[in-house]
């Protein structure tokens, strides 16, 4: 079979999947986030920890309990990495160093999964599976709930700012919808072949007569999370390029399915839950339109061999894993980060210049194509609403959205939203290259070097975590930088989001008039789409021109 | 010491955090100033009902 083939055959595989599982699982979470009903092992769960799941919580409590829980996941997850040497299954790893700890506890807490550290070298099964794993699936939940919260809120009449209860939607999140679904899908890896053992690193003899340590572990169950709830964080340094994490091109197809079909199906709950599916139906459209063409521009980009090198090879296929080829390594490259998931099954670094410049572009959109679990659709209904504005201001009408009236002050919270990541990440690699400890973590001078430093800091501050190659990111001064873009980049929309969530719920739902902008049709996908490219894409222009721009016209 | 600094850090950011969702509360709470009719849409209603007129 020709290598377009297999690009388009797995593109139509993904497709299929996605279309037959999306619908129904999204009807299944829009249930999820508006039943008062409590499973017997969830009322156990709130008893155990004093919690009242029936609370209609105001926003801003809302907003402070989701803080709370994950200040407590942070400081967690930082002692535990400072004393993994002294707790069971730490097979002979060390402490992890202080600021590597706290990076890696805000980003595992962030859903974002930077690693600065090599998995097989530094962190002990205990750690992964009690510390790094369970972070997997409540980070996840965390998104998720946030953004059902701001569903339902457009949902609402004169609530009182009312959003519904984090607590409720957290642990049924974690018990009916990732639980489960972790559980199906690592018995599919692992039936696939990914490893799953309490193996301790085990000495071998290579061929040449050098010896290698192979490190087994739970590597199936990490794996499964990390691409159903958007997280990325490999067991193994290499992340999917790893012939254990990711054996063949089946379980390749089944862990970027895994990575896209949470994000798709709760834009499709948001149509069931505000009550009319047309809605869920435009969110999902214009995300699967970004989404395919990022895919369609980045397979073109590495399959079409520009540059002496692959035209001589035949293929750009440095860095890219044999077993996999190009088209499927530029489809899991354009999922990973149209997602806030940050796996990688190939190296991003060694990409095109227009490739890792796609990878990018795609972080830099807010991963809304179609974004992290969670975060995909609340970022997607952000740009909703700057996109009636703008329809209105164009039309000479008052702008609304599914019958919430968007005045001066939700333009205040959308704008300070819009601008919340791109500030941070164009602070962030301001500081980074103006600064020695951060340009020493630098491989490549020049264009390349830029593409490095911008590549990790967008990824950080848009809670990805997908790593270029080419930074030495593990010194305090990038553990730091990082550590503190994931922060603010994961809670400052979030605390806006629910802002708005909040004077949503208790805003009165205005009937639809002749002069309201239809929000489900095709129009609407048009103008969201380009809402997302120009106001969002191109703020970044500038740092891209010195960047991949620049490096693929030299 | 160094795990102490990152501690108090994180203690920092996220008081940071819930401060911010205070404001932004109280600046959603606060009596609207004035209408939230945007400019744009008000000077196209006037001309609109000028050339009615």
């Amino acid at each position: 079979m020709s290598e377009t083939a297999a690009a388009f055959g797995q593109f139509a595989v993904l497709v299929v999947a996605l279309v037959l599982v999306v619908p129904p699982l999204g009807r299944f979470l829009a249930h999820l986030y508006t039943s008062e009903k409590h499973l017997a092992v969830e009322r156990g769960t709130y008893r155990l920890l004093r919690l009242d799941p029936d609370a209609d919580q105001h926003w801003r409590v809302y907003a402070l309990s989701v803080l709370g829980f994950s200040l407590v996941g942070i400081l967690f997850l930082e002692a535990f990495g400072r004393l993994q040497q002294h707790l069971p299954l730490d097979i002979g790893m060390s402490a992890l160093p202080a600021d590597g700890a706290w990076n890696t506890a805000v980003s595992f807490v962030t859903n974002t999964n930077w690693q600065w550290y090599s998995g097989e070298a530094a962190t002990g099964h205990l750690f992964q599976m009690a510390g790094l794993a369970v972070q997997n699936f409540v980070s996840a939940a965390v998104g998720m709930s946030v953004a059902a919260a701001f569903a339902r809120s457009l949902a609402r009449s004169r609530a009182g700012g009312r959003v519904g209860n984090f607590w409720a939607d957290l642990v049924r999140t974690v018990v009916r919808v990732l639980l489960p679904g972790a559980v199906v899908g690592a018995l599919l890896l692992v039936a696939a072949g990914v490893v799953q053992n309490f193996a301790a690193p085990r000495l071998v003899t290579t061929l040449d007569g050098g010896s290698q340590a192979i490190t087994g572990g739970p590597v199936a169950s990490q794996e499964v999370i990390k691409e159903l709830g958007t997280n990325g964080g490999g067991f193994y340094n290499a992340n999917s390029a790893h012939p254990f994490e990711n054996p063949t091109a089946l379980t390749n197809i089944l862990e970027i399915f895994l990575i896209l079909v949470l994000p798709f199906a709760m834009a499709w709950a948001f149509g069931h839950i505000v009550k009319d599916r047309r809605q869920g139906a435009a969110v999902v459209s214009v995300m699967a339109l970004l989404l395919t063409t990022s895919i369609a521009l980045m397979t073109w980009a590495e399959m079409a061999g520009h540059g002496t090198a692959p035209q001589l090879a035949g293929g750009a296929m440095e860095g890219k894993e044999v077993r996999f080829g190009e088209a499927a390594s530029a489809l899991f490259g354009a999922a990973t980060t149209g997602t806030s998931t940050g796996a990688v099954n190939a190296m991003h670094d060694s990409f095109t210049a227009a490739g890792g410049g796609l990878a990018m572009f795609n972080m830099m959109l807010g991963e809304v194509a179609p974004g992290g679990v969670g975060s995909g659709l609340y970022g997607m209904l952000m740009l909703a609403v700057v996109t009636v504005f703008l329809s209105g201001l164009m039309v000479g009408r008052t702008p609304e959205y599914l019958g919430k009236k968007i005045g001066q002050r939700e333009m205040v919270l959308v704008a300070a939203y819009v601008l919340a990541t791109p500030v941070l990440v164009l602070v962030g690699i301001a500081t980074a290259i103006t600064a020695n400890a951060g340009l020493a973590g630098l491989q490549e001078s020049g264009s390349h070097g830029l593409s490095e430093a911008l590549y990790a800091v967008t990824s950080a501050a848009n809670n990805n975590g997908s790593a270029f190659g080419g930074l030495t990111s593990g010194t305090p001064f990038w553990n730091t930088l990082l550590g503190l873009l994931m922060l603010f980049g994961r809670f400052l929309p979030l605390i806006l989001v629910l802002g708005l969530a909040g004077r949503f719920a208790a805003a009165r739902t205005l009937p639809a008039g002749a002069g309201t902008l239809p929000t489900h049709r095709p129009l609407f996908v048009v103008l969201l789409t380009g809402v997302a490219i120009v106001l969002v894409g191109l703020t970044f222009v500038p740092v891209l021109a010195l960047g991949p721009i620049a490096e693929a016209l030299l | 010491m160094s795990d102490l600094l990152y501690v108090l850090l994180t203690l920092a950011s996220f008081a940071g955090l819930a401060m911010l969702a205070g404001v932004i509360d109280r600046y959603l709470t606060d009596p609207d100033p004035e209408p939230d009719e945007p400019a744009a849409a008000t000077a196209t209603a006037t001309a609109t009902a000028e050339v009615t007129r």
